[in-house]
């Protein structure tokens, strides 16, 4: 009887609320299809060198194995690659969510120092040499990644003119053509989803940490400190972003961390006026004044107490942010603003009217991505606010 | 109880509002009435005015016993020089006056008042409606009489004496006199005026007098080589429409629109001009002293920033003319349809100018790695420009020498540009003490510092990026780290201004003869001064103020040719190449010729016509 009893209940009970809400998220298609799409992109993102590159993967040269690939890996290279795998052996290992934090927190950390102090590629790069010498007869063997080409070689020397439609340019075997300069659009599109995902990501990070922080301290204290917060909040508000990236970019260094540290601290308004409004409703709650009572520090009662109980509708906006974070980025890339020769999808789209003709494979491959990318975010964002929403679930069920 | 709406309150309604548009429309035709009423008078005045003067010249003639020349007499003999060429064109069986010219600028213009405006887009407004005493006949490139009947030099080149033709009015009708040309060059000398640039360059003429109503005499300082041009080069502001602004200098420099002179071409309205009109409109003006008349009724300049929209406007015949990029060029010369319906013109123009990299050689008061000279020419050895006017151009150029245009006599044909020599290169670095000392690939100096630097570039030029990534794959080779630097235009010339860069990718516009004391001079390598790269040569500083002190054109061509050995020599810049302009123009426009100052568009008198059949615009 007990044994019977026993192998009935467990896995309900053990089942977190974050859990929970994964499960219900995934039931839905528009969520599954969106975080396939997510996973691709991520996937492409790690594992980008190795599939498209100029620098062979392995060549033989006088019976001597050499992998230029693997010399040219930079310090981001390396972690994002240690981080996938942390990644992978703890879902194998089924861990839980704090786990997982704190194995990949960790992971980045190390990682990060450790290949930034270690990992030192080449700083120049001559994109030809392997070409020259591949046709000289210098190697015995060569074996190229999936997409012989890097993003940023521009071919001089196969006389590429730039602009080819796909499978049209004198090799043949551009699949998604070149852009101005010559450089294969396919390589540079996989390459570009690194920046599409760290921008978002990254941005909204920045965002939401300043947005939790700001927003749950007004919320909590309320009267004065809510006053003055709301003021600050209504001034970022009156900051218009892209503006203050294209005076940024025009006065300042073009780069992406300062995109993504600007993109942060422009937009954690409105997150903040959601953990605002969530903590002035659990303040008055019973569990928040029984943690006073208590005497529990002030950190415990805002973070454990509080926040785990109004995270919910900020993860839902959060998703949103990232779409609009990717937005940002390929707007600022379309209007020439954007990073120089490092490949951005919106920086590609931009040349699709260039050249006083409608260069169709510009605008289809790199503005069909970034519209995958927006709409994947949103499609779990919305299956996220399904899941989340108590007043959606009642209407529903 | 509510009120309902019923069918006589929608007839009331309907009536009302009826009313209230009649009311709107009758006071829109009134005033429509008035600025008809008021443009009528205004004409009325001004013919009243003509007929006056005619009288006035009639009466003063007939009492000083002379007769009038016939004006309908056709010969050549009495067409002054500069006017030939127009006139030429008039005598074709096909010619007929009528049709507008419309074009299209690149980007809004802030202003078209003289000297206050620095722009190109104003200065070819400008140029239809100021004029010059002289002007440069395209094929001899001689200079030949335009507001200036003729005129003398003195002995030591020191002053010139110009003779005014008679008869000359402004297009309000006012005479123009020697007063005028005395007042115009007093006008820019005025320090309260925004004309600092135009300053500088006058600078060299001591004063300028009338001695009489139509004689006027220019005094310079010292001699100077390009002395008549500068005299004969001055634009004549009248003195009644731009004197009463020296009493309050600043809204003459603010201003957005004052725009009046001799010329062919006026503003309809000389004071009203405001860049929120998007477009620029010259009518033909009525009292045009030439003998002969130009051809278009009207000018029309639109403003289109977008380049895909401005092609669009072309495509569609809105506009006549579209400056093409290599590229684009390239691409629009298979589009059968638009080859069918427009002429295409490829032609080096001389006033286009060179592009080059400047090497720095002064930063924070330390001197930079290019100041080496061999470094330099290392730099310019490894600029392929054979590849890169093949690759980016698409040929559409020619490498650049020097300052000078392989086709003005200052060039020395013996000197080619250098060659892609990577071997030299390497050696002339490895000499400058520069080597991979860290097995990375990269060269290293004595120092253990990378050779690394920063190119600075004007971020929304496509084709100056392409090349700049372009160089940095060529400097790779050598193992140079080059790091592109995109700039906005205003940043730019602070950076410039503060000599804060390591290279700066730039052009300079050129001409038959330059002068190029203002930007390879030891003496302009001031703040603010247009030798921004600290260069310093004393001995080709001797030569250029000779050359410039040199009058006669036989001696001074070989001091010219002197100061190019030093300059390919020390090459303080890497003179990259000269482009050639790429023009599509419309079917109609006829008469169109690529001179030895380019094309003849937009030269004064205007030479260009549409036949009657294919006029579009009639009033």
């Amino acid at each position: 009887m007990t044994r019977a009893a026993n192998s009935l209940s467990p896995p309900r009970r053990g089942r977190s609320y974050a859990a929970q809400v994964a499960g219900e998220v995934l039931t839905q298609w528009g969520a599954r299809l969106g975080l396939a799409w997510i996973g691709l992109l991520g996937f492409l993102a790690v594992f980008a060198p190795f599939l498209a590159n100029s620098h062979p993967l392995l060549l033989s040269q006088d019976g001597q194995l050499d992998s230029p690939l693997v010399r040219y890996l930079t310090p981001a290279d390396v972690t994002l690659l240690a981080l996938f795998f942390t990644g992978l052996i703890l879902a194998l290992a089924r861990a839980s969510l704090r786990t997982w934090l704190g194995g990949l927190g960790g992971m980045l950390f190390l990682a990060g120092t450790l290949s930034a102090a270690l990992v030192q590629p080449p700083a120049l790069t001559i994109y030809e040499q392997y070409r020259q010498q591949e046709a000289a007869g210098q190697y015995d063997w060569v074996v190229y990644a999936p997409i012989p080409y890097s993003p940023k070689d521009y071919q001089r020397d196969r006389g590429e003119t730039g602009l080819q439609p796909p499978l049209a340019s004198p090799q043949e075997d551009h699949w998604f053509g070149t852009e101005e300069n010559g450089a294969d659009v396919l390589a540079r599109m996989v390459h570009a989803s690194r920046i599409a995902l760290g921008i978002g990501f990254i941005a909204t990070s920045i965002a939401l940490g300043l947005g939790i922080l700001i927003g749950g301290l007004m919320g909590y204290f309320s009267g004065a400190v809510d006053i003055i917060g709301m003021r600050l909040v209504e001034i970022f508000e009156a900051v218009p972003t892209l503006f203050l990236l294209l005076t940024f970019v025009a006065f300042f260094e073009r780069s992406l961390y300062l995109l993504m540290v600007i993109i942060g601290i422009t937009s954690w308004s409105g997150y903040a006026r959601y953990v605002r409004a969530e903590f002035l409703r659990l303040r008055q709650q019973d569990f928040v004044q029984a943690a006073l009572a208590c005497g529990l520090p002030l950190y415990s009662i805002l973070f454990r107490h509080m926040l785990p109980n109004g995270i919910g509708p900020i993860l839902v906006a959060a998703s949103f942010g990232v779409a609009s974070a990717i937005l940002a980025e390929a707007v600022l890339s379309f209007l020439g603003l954007g990073l120089v020769d490092d490949p951005s999808w919106g920086q590609m789209l931009n040349q699709a009217v260039r050249s006083s003709t409608f260069n169709w494979w510009m605008a289809a491959f790199p503005g069909g991505a970034i519209f995958l990318t927006v709409f994947a975010y949103n499609l779990v964002g919305e299956a996220l606010r399904d899941a989340i929403d108590p007043y959606l679930k009642k209407s529903l069920k | 109880m509510a009120r309902r709406f019923t069918v006589k309150d929608f007839f009331l309604f309907l009536f009302l509002s009826l009313l209230l548009i009649l009311i709107l429309l009758a006071m829109y035709m009134v005033d429509r009435q008035w600025l008809k009423l008021a443009e009528m008078e205004r004409t009325l005045t001004e013919q009243a005015q003509d007929l006056r003067g005619l009288r006035d010249l009639i009466r003063s003639t007939g009492s000083s016993g002379l007769t009038i020349a016939p004006t309908e007499s056709r010969g050549t003999a009495n067409i002054p020089p500069a006017f030939r060429r127009a006139y030429t064109a008039t005598q074709q069986p096909d010619y007929r006056p009528g049709d507008w010219l419309v074009q299209a600028f690149g980007t809004g213009l802030k202003t078209l008042t003289p000297l206050v405006s620095t722009d190109a887009y104003a200065a070819e407004v400008q140029g239809y409606v100021l004029e010059t005493l002289l002007t440069r006949n395209p094929e001899t490139l001689e200079w030949e009489g335009l507001l200036a009947r003729d005129w003398e030099v003195s002995e030591d080149g020191l002053t010139f004496r110009f003779r005014l033709r008679k008869g000359i009015t402004f297009s309000d009708g006012e005479p123009l006199t020697a007063e005028d040309v005395a007042f115009s060059f007093a006008f820019i000398m005025n320090p309260a005026i925004a004309a600092p640039r135009e300053r500088a360059y006058y600078e060299k003429i001591e004063r300028v007098t009338a001695l009489g109503p139509y004689q006027v005499e220019f005094k310079f300082k010292e001699p100077y080589f390009n002395s008549l041009a500068l005299a004969g080069g001055l634009t004549i502001l009248p003195q009644h429409f731009y004197g009463p602004y020296l009493e309050q200098p600043e809204s003459f420099n603010q201003s957005k629109g004052l725009l009046l002179g001799s010329g062919p071409y006026r503003l309809q309205d000389p004071k009203g001009w405001t860049p929120d009109q998007g477009l620029v409109e010259l009518e033909r003006n009525p009292r045009y002293w030439g003998p002969v008349q130009p051809s278009f009724d009207k000018l029309l300049w639109k403003v289109i920033a977008n380049d895909s929209a401005r092609l669009t406007t072309f495509r569609n015949g809105d506009i006549d003319i579209y400056g093409a990029r290599p590229l684009e060029y390239h691409r629009l010369l298979e589009d059968q349809a638009l080859v069918e319906r427009t002429q295409h013109l490829e032609y080096m123009s001389p006033t286009a100018g060179y592009s080059y990299v400047a090497w720095n050689q002064e930063r924070d008061g330390k001197p930079t790695r290019f100041a080496d000279q061999r470094v330099r020419q290392a730099m310019t050895f490894l600029t392929d420009r054979a590849s890169i006017i093949e690759q980016i151009m698409l040929g559409y150029a020619e490498p650049a020498v020097s300052p000078f245009s392989p086709r003005s006599p200052q060039h020395d044909p013996t000197l080619t540009p250098r060659p892609f020599d990577l071997a030299k290169a390497k050696t002339l670095l490895k000499q400058a003490g520069y080597a991979d000392r860290d097995g990375d690939g990269v060269l290293e100096d004595a120092n253990q510092q990378p050779f690394r630097f920063e190119l600075v570039f004007f971020q929304d030029a496509d084709d100056t990026r392409r090349l700049v990534l372009f160089l940095k794959d060529l400097y790779a080779r050598a193992g140079i780290l080059l790091e592109p630097k995109p700039t906005e235009w205003s940043v730019m010339l602070d950076r410039i201004n503060k000599k804060n860069f390591d290279a700066i990718a730039l052009g300079w516009t050129s001409g038959v003869e330059i002068d190029i004391y203002q930007m390879f001079h030891s003496s302009q390598a001031i703040p603010g001064g247009d030798n921004f790269i600290s260069y310093r040569n004393p001995e080709l500083d001797a030569l250029i103020e000779k050359a410039r002190a040199t009058v006669d054109e036989g001696e001074r061509m070989p001091l010219w040719q002197a100061c190019e050995h030093i300059l390919y020599e020390d090459q303080p810049y890497t003179f990259l190449m000269r482009r050639k302009s790429l023009l599509f123009v419309d079917q109609r426009m006829r008469n169109l010729e690529v001179t030895r100052l380019g094309l003849n568009l937009g030269a004064t008198p205007v030479e260009w016509y549409v036949p009657e059949p294919e006029q579009k615009y009639t009033y």
